[in-house]
């Protein structure tokens, strides 16, 4: 027994002394511990990129998928018609494409070249793909961005049953026309889009619903195989040897790690185990002082929305009563004093980057509505204003109810927001932090009166920010339905003329800043560090969020 | 004793019947459905309901839900699309029960060393130690020990990976720092039954009898003592084997965890159905084979029963 005792107490010991030794330790390790080690741990000719992702790619299946991780890996590994990256578009299966003059048809040349298990690669293919998009027993939830083809509606909403009668054609095994239902400028950078990517009907024919859930289960023809996968933990990818552009690709493998937490993905590429990684907002000052943090463009304009129904929108409808508390946000104070996350501010609705006719839509369209500081003077005029036409005294005002999501980002900024209208103007708001997914639902039911959104780009294109307020958008549950604003949309969708095309979309956008259920107040911008010899990574607003395609290792 | 374990699967059973029926009528009470995108546009919106079976009538749905379900059929998920929720469970499961093991492992070792060495120190200086780290145990939350584990043993140190699933080394931080708050449970539980155990009858008389320190800490405190730990396994190893999303979450483990947290967040009907269905019977099982074993330690139950 006394054996038993003596063990017993030794144990104890070990981990008293454990615990103390840990802490003992870690302090004097605070020291030397630099983040340096982490960068350029790896051999300099060994070119295998390590990642980070926060969340497994929901389905591969490129006609079904929708959600940004499947785009980032299916970037890699399938190519379109055409390639976007770097914010241009390049050739990809296609070699060269034609436009009619009337905009509606588009002809693609394809290059001869095969999938990952050397089997033909053809415009049939990319057809047969695209009638999946759109074949109501699919079910893609993505169905619609096909809608810019002929009868490609129709025949996903079941008007019509022959596919044969949609807008495209394989004239030959290497050229695909499609036609469309209006002249669509954004049409060519959407064949790079996930929807358009194509699938192996031999394999879809032989998996069926687990299509691509497997590296055997599906057929690649992009840069890269998969060549393990892990559910939940990790996807690596090899150098497809037949894809048609090997000799650009420079990495050999790369392995996506899923790793849900920020923090924890930081702890690994601070430990060199991974080569960049996104950094949360906790961790952004750190990385920005030792100058090592990068900021990227997010896509998204995040604005403060309205809602034009019931009582309250009658106040919210009122052009003077918006300004009001437009010009009292304080938009440089949000993104720089709050965020610090590279986010600048809105002076206008569509984001900076945007395409327009031929560079970017910004520079063609110079707009700015908003001050970048607030104005307290012309918010309380706008106010005192507005209080005269709705014939209401300030103290009649209800307290508004401010909704946001329950990203950390929403909530500061919405109290940031509560505090501006507040101490400029005396208005109070009650701020409702709801879950992602129970917003989302407030909204489509229309049921809000402030709401914290924001609009994320599908494509580069202005049309992408403006189409979501007409009158018979989903997303537009806001009872703003203008038919001015709705004739300027539907004008520039079948305008086949670029130079008419861009003064209607600019028109609408002014439209939509005077009288519409939103107020513009910051860009979006992200943070990201990597190795210093990691070279050509590419993180952007539109298509895949990260691009490692033609990444490589110094 | 063969008819009260009969009687007992039978109420097993029912159990699992009336979880699955309740559950499958819960969620339909959630706000929203598992296609929730302002996007859609409604046509889009009908064909996925018409696909997944969403548009049937509710009776029907729940017919041909346990007409799947007794063919072992979970269905797909509606969220990973393209896995069934029988592939995501038989993925996941192994990684769950491998780091829940370790984790009740450490639970019970720690567990009852700390509650033992309580137990006999009482009161004296080794006993307000072993209390409180077991008061550190359940009051601090496992993420914040789980974060402070990795940032110490892994970030600073580099004795283990930060996270991850990958092999032996890479599941030693996630045990302990899932195991910490078991390892005070039990020490508390087997610490109070100790305490108790040393002012029954049967120890006085042993000690009357003129047995040894050791012979009674051993043969009657202990024995006796662990027993109320052992009816606390069953629960505590189904709920350690069953994953824990926040442990998941910080050291990457691609366990069933973070299935089911999420698979609540974005509603995906069938596979909250088939995790809960799931959970519920391995935590049916987990009892039974508990009480078995209650059984055969004390004897008086044992005898109880057959004699019922």
């Amino acid at each position: 027994m006394v054996l038993f005792r003596k063990s017993s107490w030794l144990l104890m010991l070990l981990l008293v002394v454990s615990f103390m030794l840990a802490a003992c330790t870690a302090e004097s390790g605070d020291t030397d511990d630099g983040k340096k080690e982490g960068i350029a741990d790896d051999g300099e000719t060994e070119q295998v990129l390590r990642m980070a992702m926060e969340s497994e790619p929901e389905v591969l299946d490129p006609q079904v998928s929708t959600d940004t991780y499947s785009i980032i890996v299916n970037n890699a590994i399938l190519e379109g018609l055409v390639r976007f990256h770097d914010g241009e578009i390049i050739p990809g299966i296609a070699e060269e494409w034609d436009i009619s003059e009337d905009g509606l048809t588009y002809t693609f040349h394809l290059r001869e070249t095969t999938w990952s298990d050397g089997k033909d690669l053809t415009a049939e293919d990319f057809k047969d793909s695209f009638i999946r998009l759109l074949d109501p027993e699919t079910a893609s939830a993505y169905a619609y961005i096909g809608y810019y083809v002929k009868n490609a509606a129709a025949f996903n909403q079941g008007e019509i049953t022959d596919p044969d009668e949609v807008g495209v054609k394989a004239i030959d095994p290497y050229t695909l026309e499609f036609t469309l239902e209006n002249p669509t400028k954004q049409f060519l950078s959407l064949t790079s889009f996930i929807s358009y990517l194509p699938s192996d009907a031999e394999k879809i024919e032989e998996f069926g619903q687990s299509y691509s859930s497997s590296p055997e289960s599906m057929n690649y023809n992009g840069p890269f195989v998969i060549d393990s996968w892990d559910h939940q933990e990790s996807i690596v990818l090899k150098k497809n040897p037949n894809y048609w552009n090997k000799d650009e690709i420079k990495l050999d493998e790369v392995e996506i790690n899923i790793v849900a937490d920020n923090s924890t993905a930081v702890g690994m590429y601070e430990t060199g185990d991974i080569d960049m990684v996104t950094l949360g907002r906790e961790f952004i000052e750190k990385y920005e002082q030792s100058g090592d943090a990068e900021f990227y463009n997010a896509g998204t304009t995040a604005f403060l929305q309205y809602s034009y129904n019931g009582e309250v929108g009658e106040i919210l409808k009122n052009s003077n009563f918006r300004n009001a508390l437009s010009y009292a946000i304080n938009r440089q104070g949000l993104v720089e004093g709050v965020l610090k996350n590279g986010s600048t501010p809105a002076e206008r609705y569509i984001m900076p980057d945007t395409l327009g006719k031929e560079g970017l839509f910004a520079e063609e369209y110079p707009l700015s509505v908003f001050p970048t500081e607030n104005d307290n003077e012309k918010a309380q005029e706008y106010l005192d204003k507005a209080l005269d036409e709705l014939g209401m005294t300030k103290d009649e005002l209800p307290a508004f109810e401010l909704l946001a999501s329950d990203r950390p980002d929403d909530r500061i900024i919405s109290e940031a927001l509560q505090d501006m209208f507040d101490q400029t103007l005396g208005i109070k708001t009650e701020i409702t932090i709801l879950p992602h997914d129970q917003r989302l639902q407030r909204l489509m039911d229309g049921e809000f009166e402030l709401m914290w959104a924001g609009w994320g780009p599908d494509y580069n294109d202005p049309m992408t920010y403006l189409e979501i307020f007409t009158a018979s958008s989903t997303y537009n549950t806001t009872g703003f339905e203008s038919d001015t604003y709705d004739d300027l949309i539907n004008s520039a969708s079948v305008e086949a003329d670029v130079d008419k095309r861009g003064d209607l979309l600019f028109e609408a956008e002014q439209y939509l800043i005077e009288e519409g259920p939103m107020t513009p107040v910051y860009f979006e911008s992200g943070a990201w560090a990597k190795s210093g010899s990691l070279q050509n990574v590419n993180r952007s607003p539109f298509g895949a969020e990260v691009d490692f395609v033609f990444g490589y290792f110094e | 004793m063969l008819k009260y374990f009969f009687q007992r699967f039978l109420i097993a059973c029912v159990t699992i019947l009336i979880l699955i029926t309740v559950t499958f009528f819960l969620i339909q009470l959630l706000p929203g459905d598992p296609f929730l995108d302002p996007k859609l546009p409604v046509e889009v919106k009908e064909n996925m309901m018409e696909y997944y079976g969403l548009n049937d009538p509710l009776y029907m749905q729940y017919f041909n839900y346990l007409g799947n379900l007794f063919q072992g059929d979970l269905g797909y998920s509606l969220k990973y699309k393209n896995l069934t929720v029988n592939e995501v469970i038989m993925d996941a499961f192994p990684k769950s029960v491998e780091l829940g093991l370790y984790a009740l492992l450490i639970s019970i070792l720690f567990g009852l060393t700390l509650g033992i060495i309580a137990a006999l120190e009482h009161n004296k200086k080794l006993d307000f130690l072993s209390m409180f780290i077991a008061l550190i145990g359940i009051s601090v939350p496992a993420f914040i020990i789980g974060g402070l584990f990795q940032y110490f043993f892994a970030v600073k140190l580099h004795l283990f990976p930060v996270a991850q699933w990958q092999g032996f080394s890479y599941t030693v931080l996630p045990s302990f720092a899932l195991a910490l708050g078991s390892v005070a449970l039990i020490a508390r539980l087997m610490r109070a039954s100790m305490l108790e155990i040393v002012s029954t009858d049967y120890v006085k008389t042993a000690d009357a009898k003129g047995l040894s320190r050791g012979q009674i800490i051993l043969r009657h405190q202990i024995r006796n003592a662990v027993l109320p730990v052992l009816t606390i396994l069953g629960p505590l190893l189904a709920n350690l084997v069953t994953g824990t999303f926040v442990i998941e979450k910080i050291f990457a483990v691609p366990g069933l965890g973070k299935y089911y947290v999420e698979s609540m967040q974005t509603l995906d009907y069938t596979m909250i159905l088939g995790l809960t269905i799931f959970f519920g019977s391995f935590l049916v099982v987990v009892n039974l084979l508990i009480d078995f074993c209650y059984g055969i330690i004390d004897p008086r139950i044992r005898t109880k029963k057959a004699g019922g």
